[in-house]
């Protein structure tokens, strides 16, 4: 198997600019002594300010690094420079058994997790008492949102939708700010998402006509949540904001496969980091979304790279859409996607929608493969379509700045795409020609960068 | 006021909206309240589940089908920070290398290589089209704001006609690439209609393709009512030697110089002299010319005449005069009017690109510096002069320079001849430079300024070989060797790293 790794890829996981720029400093080989690899692991000495050189290891299946500097930077500009180095001259790493330090550490973190799940396995049942008033005391928190939120939007619909859009983003901000208060974050991103809406251009007026209509039959949906099936009953909750426990969670059967990591998006949410990753089962051809938080100072989960596939056994939160979804296990090395079959028209995918629209008549947008698909540009690039099988239209996402890359990139010709669709357009966020594989990218600038 | 419901669930929605839009207030619908969003909610899923696909219609455009030799991975990757990143400057360097190559930019890339066109010269241009490849400006010609980067278009002549002073001055230069004549008959045809200020910018554009067709046109220039048109057209005839004026200018300049070659004295060698008149500035032609007494620093009218008029003279006349050139530019740098000479000859050489002039005097350098520095003047360009010389002969030109100068009152020099070489520089020529820039930053310690020359202009100029020891030979231990300072070495160093593995994956054959 090839070298997955590239430079690139390695100054993604640079924790800020600075270390990025030391860690190039420090990837000619000359700085390095003791290189080795195995399949699992890489490590290295490094030659540093200090007596003796720094010792830096990574743990392939991760990726995880660990260095004996005193930076408390996470990786450290070490650890990044080792990765760079086996990116680029993976031949300067002896093939070896590697030192007691790296084997060491390896069956810590082996140990470690399992010693989590252990954990999990004995902690014992919470007290109940005290769980049951948390309860209340959140459920009364909410229902006081819920009635804020109800409040809010009828007197946005008196003020009109055209007065609304004249508010400045602080106007959506406090309300969104003041569900997450009242600890139902869920209903607080469907209020930014109005924010979003009233920016997006085009046909604005129409779309958030849809949002405020369906959040209001969410909003009532959950006050008459007693009525409805269990399932749905578990996606209402979700939807608001509750969420199931882990161990909960952790306690149902799973689904085995080998899942494919097509895109990966953060979103800043004033102290909170978002991370969103969309998985895809190669043989139950389902889609999975993983969800990680990042709170002030902590740093996100950057083990799964968008390109790669990888064996897992995953556990899906409760309710019909069926998206959201925890890892329980992963093993075996990450291998580059291979070519993703997939045959789905537009056609196909509006009677999906349709049927998902009936189940959750709330759903803002879901994840979709679609393809053979071209793509034009109509207005000289001020609009994007994509063409299927059919040789029905596919609206893209209003003003797409990477447009012009997806057609540079397919050279107009078939690709498969993968993204989000609102039942209006596609927003698309990975895209797959033959074998190479490509991501789309909004920061730090808007285009489109090869993975595979 | 209760809303109308219409039987139709589109019309129904339409009007839905438009109430909301407005307002519940201002439509006068206030008491419908939260039965109106719960309507909206339900009537706003139903549509969008009944929706289906459009029909395009029929006309996808034509796919890419060319042959392409895309670069590796690993070069994209280069490009990539190149384009993303903070080696921006080393955009040309990439294009040049993958050019040579014969490799082109990858797919995903092209988009933002067109974008940053606008912005090159000429020649990066051309050098982006074959870089960019056939798929580049297959898509380039799908895009309005692309279409014209690589001029594809055919040239016209409405542009000339209906154009801004800019589009037509551009449009002028590009014609005189193709047809000079043609050219030159438009600029004619127009040229009582052009306003004075358009006239000199519109000249200028001769000097492509410039040649003595031309020079019927450019003697109207010289009776011109304004100066700057004037000027231009004497320069530009200047640069033709077997031009009228420059044939005037020798005959009047070999009449003010006398040529004294050296020979055996009673007691030692005569050294070869030249002497020289100052002209007469009142006579007519002469200023017409393009003489331009004009006084400037510590220099008079006449001298400054005198060295635009050794400017104009055509250099193989004085080779004519003497064969050995170094006698007679000594003996000129010793006379009188050393000054006008040195002025007139650094004019001279550039005009015409003379390599074996303008070495000449860059190694009477510092003479002439000195010389003009007196004089109040500091005109003396030896970046332009170095530019004359092929990058071979600057780099040892340079070379021998430092080697009769060092530790000299002059040694500073040879960092400035560094500044001036502007060319990526030999592996032994890199070795040498370093040592310069090295001592020269050394020896200015709390000199802030020097950084950036260092990472900005010498981090592309050294040869990427020198990556390994760029680091060494820094006076670390140094107190006065700040923080600052170490970061500039490591920029070094990670550019010429950088510019080593770019060149190394350009270079493959596969």
């Amino acid at each position: 198997m090839g070298n997955f790794w590239t430079i690139e890829k390695a100054l993604e996981l640079a924790p800020d600019p600075a270390s990025a720029k030391a860690a190039r400093g420090l990837t000619s080989p000359a700085k390095w002594s003791g290189l080795g690899q195995t399949e699992r692991a890489v490590w290295g000495l490094c030659k540093g300010s200090g007596q003796s050189p720094y010792q830096a290891r990574i743990d392939l299946q991760g990726p995880a690094f660990k260095c004996s500097c005193p930076s408390r930077k996470f990786p450290c500009k070490h650890g990044l420079a080792l990765l760079m180095l086996y990116a680029n001259e993976q031949k300067a790493f002896k093939e070896t058994s590697p030192p007691g330090w790296v084997t060491d550490w390896i069956e810590g973190r082996d140990g470690r997790s399992e010693k989590k799940e252990q954990k999990t396995a004995q902690a014992g049942p919470p007290d109940p008492a005290a769980q049951a008033k948390r309860i209340e005391k959140r459920e009364d928190k909410i229902r006081a949102g819920l009635d804020e939120l109800s409040l809010w939007l009828a007197d946005l619909v008196r003020q009109g939708l055209a007065w609304a859009q004249s508010q400045g983003p602080s106007y959506w901000g406090a309300m969104a700010a003041r569900l997450v208060d009242a600890q139902a974050p869920g209903l607080a991103g469907r209020v930014r998402r109005m924010n979003e809406i009233v920016l997006s251009g085009q046909d604005w007026q129409e779309n958030l006509m849809r949002q405020i209509g369906t959040t209001v039959l969410l909003i009532e949906a959950y006050r008459r949540l007693e009525t409805l099936d269990p399932d749905l009953r578990d996606e209402v909750r979700a939807l608001v904001g509750w969420t199931t426990s882990k161990e909960d969670l952790l306690a149902q059967p799973g689904v085995r496969d080998r899942w494919v990591v097509l895109a990966q998006r953060i979103e800043q949410q004033e102290r909170l980091e978002v991370q969103r990753t969309w998985l895809w089962g190669s043989q139950s051809r389902r889609f999975a979304l993983i969800l990680d938080f990042a709170v002030g100072d902590a740093v996100l989960d950057k083990s799964l790279v968008v390109g790669t596939t990888l064996e897992a056994e995953l556990v899906y939160y409760p309710g019909p859409a069926g998206l959201r979804a925890l890892i329980r296990e992963r093993s075996g090395a990450i291998e580059p996607v291979a070519v993703i079959e997939v045959r789905q028209t537009v056609g196909e995918l509006h009677d999906a929608y349709a049927q998902r629209l009936a189940a959750t008549p709330w759903t803002e947008s879901v994840p979709v493969l679609l393809g053979p698909l071209r793509i034009r540009p109509e207005k000289t690039g001020e609009r994007w379509y994509a063409i299927d099988a059919e040789e029905n239209l596919v609206p893209l996402a209003p003003r797409l700045p990477q447009g012009w890359h997806l057609l540079a990139a397919s050279g107009g010709g078939d690709m498969t795409v993968f993204g989000e669709w609102d039942g209006q357009t596609l927003r698309p966020m990975s895209m797959q020609q033959g074998k190479r594989f490509f991501t789309v990218t909004e920061t730090p600038t808007a285009g489109l960068r090869r993975v595979v | 006021m209760t809303m109308k419901l219409n039987a139709n669930p589109v019309e129904t929605w339409r009007s839905l909206t438009s109430a909301a839009v407005l307002g519940l207030d201002r439509a006068g619908l206030t008491e419908e309240g939260p039965a109106f969003l719960r309507r909206a909610g339900v009537l706003s899923v139903y549509l969008q589940a009944g929706q289906t696909g459009v029909k395009g219609d029929g006309n996808p455009g034509e796919p890419f089908d060319g042959r392409e030799k895309t670069c590796s991975a690993r070069a994209a990757g280069h490009l990539r920070e190149i384009l993303f990143g903070e080696y921006r400057l080393l955009l040309g360097e990439w294009c040049q290398a993958a050019r040579q190559g014969g490799w082109h930019a990858p797919p995903e890339c092209l988009p933002d290589l067109l974008d940053g066109a606008a912005q090159m010269a000429p020649a990066e241009r051309r050098t982006l089209r074959e870089v960019v490849g056939p798929r580049g400006l297959w898509l380039a010609a799908q895009n309005p704001a692309w279409k014209d980067i690589f001029a594809l278009r055919e040239l016209d002549e409405q542009d000339w006609h209906n154009g801004t002073t800019l589009e037509r001055r551009d449009f002028l230069l590009r014609l005189r690439g193709q047809d000079p004549s043609r050219a030159r008959e438009l600029l004619m045809e127009t040229w009582e209609q052009e306003s004075p200020e358009d006239r000199a910018g519109f000249l200028e554009t001769l000097v492509v393709g410039l040649s003595l067709e031309d020079e019927p046109f450019l003697e109207q220039g010289l009776d011109d009512r304004r100066k700057p048109v004037r000027q231009q057209a004497a320069d530009l005839l200047a640069r033709l030697p077997a031009s009228g004026l420059c044939r005037r200018m020798q005959e009047r300049v070999f009449r003010l110089v006398t040529w004294r070659p050296g020979g055996k004295g009673l007691l030692k060698l005569k050294k070869p002299a030249l002497e020289v008149e100052l002209p007469d500035i009142t006579d007519k032609s002469l200023l017409r010319d393009g003489a331009d007494p004009r006084k400037a620093g510590k220099m008079g009218e006449k001298a400054s005449a005198l060295a635009n008029m050794v400017a104009a003279v055509p250099l193989g006349a004085w080779e004519k005069l003497e064969a050995n050139r170094e006698a007679l530019l000594d003996a000129a740098l010793a006379s009188e009017f050393a000054v006008s000479f040195a002025l007139g000859f650094a004019t001279a050489a550039i005009r015409r690109q003379n390599a074996a002039w303008a070495t000449a005097l860059l190694e009477r350098a510092a003479l002439i510096q000195d010389k003009l520095g007196a004089a109040g003047q500091n005109t003396f360009d030896a970046t332009v002069l170095l530019q004359c010389l092929e990058p071979e002969a600057r780099e040892r030109f340079i070379e021998r320079f430092a080697a009769q100068s060092w530790g000299g009152k002059h040694k500073d020099s040879v960092y400035d001849f560094l500044l001036a070489c502007d060319h990526t520089w030999s592996e032994a020529f890199s070795r040498f430079a370093f040592k310069v820039i090295q001592q020269h930053f050394i020896s200015h310690p709390g000199n802030y300024m020097l950084r950036r020359p260092i990472t900005e202009v010498f981090a592309r100029r050294l040869s990427p070989a020198m990556a390994e020891r760029a680091g060494e030979g820094w006076p670390e231990k140094s107190n006065r060797f700040t923080a600052g300072d170490e970061e500039m070495v490591c920029q070094l160093t990670a550019i010429l790293q950088f510019r080593n593995q770019m060149h190394k994956e350009l270079s493959r054959e596969t």
